[in-house]
């Protein structure tokens, strides 16, 4: 058997030649590459910690109780009552463990796992609502309270909280689009996810995470009986630790992060500086070419009109604008690491940072009709302004609302103005 | 699920032996240069799932479908936004792109107009035929990225071909479906 070659299949050749370019790939690469270790060092971290725990599931269900409370309602009051940055649980926060019950037969395992999820709730729920990713979920609502119930992956996820019918499919939207971010574990056969918000102050909060195995029954469950326990804990998770939660989040995430919640997450970064005219220092050297167009950079041609330091992943960065004595134009450079990663030319004459979120840095270019950039302060990697979505949700800026945002450097604890004031000759 | 142990070198393996197939196939099915960060997130994803690895499966096959996930979210993630594309702006501020020789490639005549053609195709035609003519996938790889049986990848492959083969009209002279001998 065999093919008869076509006229389309030599065209088709032709589309079979595309290739990364060399710098993109070797930017990726560094990026995944350093996302792996760090991935591998928290993980070992992890297992330090659960090692302490009973069972050897414990994992499995700290990372699901991480993922259900953050996104749940925990997630819900950081955004609508605190109105501090939203963040994952800090792991010596989370008083839980895991209990293993194990009985004589499979069936009988299988009965008091059922009962978990009929603890939950007897009533049938009749009515059906889509809750984003093709999920169809089971509801009732009534005198002020609300009950969810929809199965994801192999997991059956149950939600029961107090307001309007409307606030509580947010939150189980919100639910499901972050389980189906997170990686979870496949259970034997099914697990159950179960979430209780609290009905009053006085009553406590459930979050239940169960599955079976076998003859075994693990469960995890988490408890907090006030709202002043739970602000507690969302205070502390605000502590710097806890922002490293989303230091390796793509452009991507924090994008998707931006649409969701309509504001960008902080910078990743720690011990944030802008340097002070009378200290700039120039890091780019003769050998460092100027992207786009490979011009080799002239530090007698460049004067420094804006240089910021500071750490990322505990190592320092320097970020300066630069500009050209004599055309005006500006260029970004990075070192990070003590280690020059870009020279960018943003072919522009007034070129502004607007923006510090996870481990990017968002330029803005105003005279040229708002072109926006993003800089990878890890690997000197640019979004270019082709990614015009992209860019502006991660300059925080929402066109929808007729706004180009506020009018200072946005993500870092001070606020900054958009300008150095520098040689005025030079503006 | 049988595991494999995936090492750091691994990982970097695989990004230098797919990567660009990774790259091609974003570019194709959703018809835009800006693919770059969608590679990163495939990649990144990888990692994040390497539990769920089965040391049966070929990588090449397991982040192609990630991928494919990948495109379908930014596909509907673009139809949200294109309220933002009634913003003005000048495209001649446009910064330059990093493309390659190669990537000009399709730009060009018949290139262009078969990539135009791949980019109105179905959906589902687009994956089966970017996986079979581009990628080159045989047909069992094909039905393990697209989670079908090997005989939907079949048929849905030559209803595409044929599709292409209408849309394109009498742009590409003698333009034939593949056939069998």
């Amino acid at each position: 058997m065999g093919y008869k070659s076509d006229p389309l299949d030599e065209s088709l050749g032709k589309l079979r030649k595309l290739r990364m370019s060399k710098e993109s790939k070797k930017d990726i690469h560094a990026f995944i590459m350093n996302y792996y270790d760090q991935e591998k060092s928290q993980q070992k971290a992890k297992r330090k910690w659960i090692g302490k725990m009973s069972a050897g599931m414990g994992s499995i269900a700290v990372l699901l109780l991480v993922a259900v409370i953050s996104t749940g309602f925990i997630h819900q009051h950081t955004l609508d009552q605190s109105g501090k940055t939203p963040s994952i649980l800090h792991k010596t926060h989370i008083p839980s463990n895991v209990s293993k019950t194990t009985y004589s037969l499979e069936s009988k395992a299988t009965v008091a796992f059922n009962n978990i999820i009929l603890d939950f709730g007897k009533d049938s729920l009749r009515q059906s609502t889509n809750i984003g990713l093709g999920i169809n979920a089971d509801y009732k609502s009534g005198a002020g309270n609300y009950e969810f119930k929809w199965t994801q992956r192999q997991w059956t996820v149950l939600f029961k909280g107090n307001g309007n019918l409307q606030s509580g499919r947010e939150l189980a939207k919100k639910m499901a689009r972050f389980l189906q971010k997170t990686p979870l574990p496949t259970p034997a056969k099914t697990g159950v996810i179960s979430l209780s918000k609290p009905m009053s102050p006085t009553v406590q909060n459930n979050v239940i995470i169960a599955w079976q195995k076998g003859k075994s029954v693990y469960s995890v469950k988490q408890t907090d009986p006030t709202v002043q326990g739970l602000q507690t804990l969302i205070d502390s998770s605000n502590s710097p630790k806890t922002q490293k939660t989303f230091k390796n989040m793509t452009a991507q995430q924090l994008s998707d992060y931006f649409i969701r919640n309509g504001k960008t997450l902080p910078f990743s970064g720690t011990d944030v500086t802008r340097i002070s005219p009378n200290q700039f220092t120039q890091n780019l050297t003769y050998t460092q070419k100027i992207q786009p167009d490979g011009i080799a950079f002239s530090p007698n041609a460049y004067q420094v009109m804006d240089e910021w330091k500071g750490y990322l992943n505990n190592k320092p960065f320097i970020l300066e604008i630069y500009q050209n004595t004599h055309s005006k134009n500006q260029i970004i450079g990075l070192v990070y690491n003590h280690k020059v990663q870009v020279a960018y030319s943003c072919q522009s004459k007034g070129c502004i940072i607007r923006n510090f979120t996870g481990n990017y840095v968002s330029f803005a270019a105003p005279n040229l009709s708002g072109k926006y950039f993003s800089v990878n302060l890890l690997t000197g990697r640019v979004i270019l302004s082709s990614q015009r979505n992209l860019n502006l949700e991660l300059a925080g800026i929402n066109l929808k609302d007729g706004s180009y945002g506020v009018n200072w450097i946005t993500g870092l604890s001070k606020k900054y103005p958009f300008k150095q004031h520098v040689n005025q000759s030079l503006n | 699920m049988n595991t494999i142990n995936v090492t750091r070198q691994t990982i970097s393996d695989w990004f230098y032996l797919y990567s660009d197939d990774v790259y091609r196939f974003l570019i194709y099915r959703l018809g835009t240069h800006d693919v770059e960060d969608l590679v990163q997130e495939t990649f990144i994803k990888a990692i994040n799932g390497l539990d769920s690895f089965n040391e049966n499966a070929h990588p090449k096959t397991w982040l192609f479908s990630i991928a494919r996930h990948l495109a379908i979210d930014e596909i509907r993630k673009r139809k949200r936004k294109k309220w933002k594309d009634f913003v003005p702006f000048d495209p001649k501020h446009e910064g330059e792109t990093r493309r390659t020789p190669e990537s000009e490639l399709i730009l060009n005549s018949e290139c262009e107009i078969i990539h135009k053609a791949i980019n109105e195709m179905k959906p589902k035609y687009r994956d089966v035929f970017i996986l079979r003519s581009i990628q080159e996938l045989t047909i069992k790889e094909t039905a393990s990225v697209l989670h079908w049986s090997e005989p939907k990848v079949l048929s849905t492959y030559h209803r595409a071909r044929k599709a292409l083969q209408k849309k394109l009209g009498g742009v590409i002279d003698g333009l034939q479906v593949r056939s069998f001998r």
